[in-house]
């Protein structure tokens, strides 16, 4: 075989005839393909029967969950003057076991921007707790001084903080929320409901700089809480709280308060009570600077009942304005008890009765009616019930059923013993002297269309005893320090003994409830003053200059055009001992 | 016919690709714009919480305490007295 270079052919080098068995390349063929079946099978597992929770797993490295803050609803005065507003704050938190390396040095800059003792601050991170708060509700600027130290193991979180700009004079009515800005007093706790917002939440995607990209999907939207707007003007709630101040002082009364409504729509113009609190600084608080004693404290009226009692004897038609009745000198023996008048007169007309405050005259008027009869006046006029305006803690009042009623405690029910009503139940039953014998449901929200009112006097015997009860305020009466230069005012003294252990102690409640102007009322003003103890004690004396004070300020500032001529009054001021002689005692059982 | 499929392929492909360009520049679009919008929700938030503030310092600034203060004791202001109220009556 002659080989040339040209024929030569590689199929024949034996090197290439080895003539390897068919199997060989069989396995490996299978072996390739059961290596790609694996992969087709592995990559249909992850695809398809594992892929959701792979796409979890991927999707929470860069995924996140957003709290989304809602913000508690603003409180207004009727005029949208701001007295409650939530703003944002921060509370400083720690996670001892990493806040352990920080510094000496760096924990002593920590506690002077917290001002909080360096050993306090150790203490704490030293505690063998997984979480310590270091300081609560401090200002977004402190929190960003904080967060600039970058030191380990210390956290912040958002929280709201609740301001109240107005301070102590609004305390009573607004009340305040807990550190968790829910309300817990007043009508942060009333409307709590609609004030409070709800967080919402929201999935996002971020990128590696930790900003969003995408909006996966709103969980739970966030609701803001609603804004709520009182009856409260705000003006007329600074002159009742500095007359309230002013007199608690001068007498130096145990408490006090005044409650201010509007005639036409029956809403609360202004709630005030004394000793009251800062709601701000909520640190050294006692319950007496707590309660709200327009609502919850019951006390027996006193003769501030008798224009009720005039009221139900004008409608029977038993009785005139002119009526005289027998007074029996200031002693009158029912059963086996007295009843006096400290100034004692002979025979006083029905509106003598009333001018002069005598007791006799009154619990005779009151007993010519049955117990249910006088039951029913009462229970019409709302005492005995709370007014049912949610107000936390409010009080009922006492009013016993009429058929326990022995005429002893008929006749002096008639002048406000032997009965007890709040504040706010008293005010409210003389709007239906102020609105010609019709009584309306008191609003502490502001009230766009006044509501339906209730008729519970004839329109002629309202105003009858609407002018009997300004002549308690002309010379003669009981209150002539009610009076307002350019007003025509009425109202009715009380001056009732306090109970204590169910006997009457030489204690007193001085109040006056009137209303303003008379010719066409628009303000119901109720004062009491709890306990007066320098000298004077008499209603006419004490709770009457309040109310002139606030009346004069009220009307002048919403605008009420005067029905009584500019002329300076004789004030008593200028005729001191006249109120001490005129008055009669009050409440003498 | 052999040389137009292949043109039609390759425009195809050609689209494909750019198509796939868009959507990458579109999703880039979206995450810029998306990134702007909540940083000027935030900016809202704060501007939110500023208004309440200024609104909280208003109304702590024009508190009646604070403004019959300054009345009294800076302005020398006091209530008038009876004789010193004039009432203009509006009668037309």
């Amino acid at each position: 075989m002659t080989r040339s270079p040209k024929a030569v052919t590689f199929n024949h080098t034996p090197l290439l005839q080895l003539g390897l068995p068919q199997w060989r390349a069989r396995l490996v063929l299978l072996v390739l393909l059961a290596g790609m079946g694996t992969l087709a099978g592995r990559s249909l597992y992850l695809q398809g029967v594992h892929n959701e929770f792979l796409q979890a797993k991927g999707e929470s490295r860069y995924a996140r969950v957003l709290e989304v803050p809602a913000t508690r609803g603003r409180i207004s005065d009727r005029n949208g003057n701001l007295l409650a507003v939530s703003t944002p704050v921060y509370s400083i938190w720690a996670i001892p076991s990493d806040a352990s390396q920080i510094t000496p040095g760096q924990s002593r800059q920590l506690a002077q921007l917290l001002e909080m003792d360096v050993t306090d601050l150790n203490a704490r991170f030293a505690a063998g707790r997984d979480f310590a708060f270091l300081k609560r509700q401090v200002s977004p600027e402190l929190a960003g001084k904080v967060a600039a130290l970058g030191l380990p193991g210390i956290h912040q979180q958002n929280e709201f903080r609740r301001f109240y700009p107005s301070g102590e004079v609004m305390a009573h009515m607004l009340g305040f929320t807990g550190v968790e800005d829910r309300g817990q007093e007043g009508i942060e706790l009333t409307y709590e409901r609609m004030l409070t917002g709800q967080a919402g939440s929201r999935r996002v995607i971020k990128d590696r700089r930790g900003q969003v990209v995408e909006d996966v999907e709103s969980i739970r939207p966030p609701r803001d809480g609603d804004d709520v707007t009182l009856a409260m003007d705000a003006r007329i709630q600074y002159l009742a709280y500095t007359a309230l101040r002013e007199a608690v002082q001068q007498h130096n009364a145990k408490a006090g308060s005044v409650v201010v409504l509007d005639v036409q729509t029956g809403e609360v113009l202004a709630l005030v009570n004394a000793p009251t609190f800062n709601p701000n600084n909520r640190a050294h608080l006692t319950g007496a600077q707590l309660r709200n004693r327009v609502f919850t404290d019951a006390f027996e009226p006193g003769s501030v009942m008798k224009p009720f009692v005039a009221a139900m004897a004008l409608e029977s038609g038993k009785f005139q304005a002119a009526t005289p009745i027998d007074t029996h000198s200031g002693h009158l023996v029912i059963g086996n008890r007295t009843i006096h008048d400290t100034h004692p007169y002979r025979t006083l007309t029905v509106a003598e009765v009333i001018q002069k405050s005598s007791n006799i005259g009154a619990a005779r008027m009151a007993l010519e009616f049955t117990p249910e009869q006088m039951w029913g006046l009462y229970t019409r006029l709302g005492f005995g019930s709370p007014l049912q305006l949610g107000f936390p803690g409010e009080a009922s009042g006492n009013l016993r059923p009429a058929r326990d009623w022995r005429p002893i405690e008929q006749a002096t029910m008639s002048y406000g013993h032997g009965i007890s009503v709040t504040l706010i139940q008293i005010a409210r039953a003389y709007l239906a002297f102020a609105r010609d014998g019709e009584l309306l449901p008191l609003s502490l929200t502001r009230v766009d269309a006044p509501p339906q009112g209730v008729r519970v006097f004839s329109p002629r015997v309202a105003r009858e005893v609407r002018a009997m009860m300004e002549t308690v305020v002309n010379p003669g009466g009981t209150a002539t320090r009610a009076r307002v230069t350019g007003y025509r005012v009425a109202g009715k003294t009380g001056t009732a003994n306090k109970v204590e252990g169910g006997r009457y102690v030489n204690r007193y409640v001085s109040s006056f409830v009137g209303l303003a102007p008379v010719s066409n009322p628009r303000l119901v003003v109720a004062v009491t003053i709890d306990e007066p103890s320098a000298e004077q004690h008499f209603g006419g004396a004490v709770a009457a200059p309040v109310f002139a004070q606030v009346v004069e300020g009220s009307l002048r500032a919403l605008g009420v055009a005067p029905d009584a001529p500019l002329a300076p009054l004789q004030l008593t001021a200028l005729v001191p001992t006249e109120n001490g002689r005129r008055d009669p005692v009050e409440g003498g059982l | 016919m052999i040389r137009f499929d292949a043109f039609l392929v390759a425009l195809l492909i050609v689209l494909v690709g750019a198509s796939a360009v868009g959507v990458i520049s579109a999703q880039h679009e979206a995450r810029k714009l998306r990134n702007a919008f909540e940083h000027e929700q935030n900016r809202a938030q704060n501007l939110d919480v500023e208004w309440g503030r200024l609104q909280l310092e208003q109304s702590s600034l024009t508190d009646h305490r604070r403004v019959e203060k300054f009345a009294r004791e800076r302005l020398n202001m006091t209530s008038p007295q009876p004789g010193q109220i004039l009432v203009l009556e509006d009668r037309p």
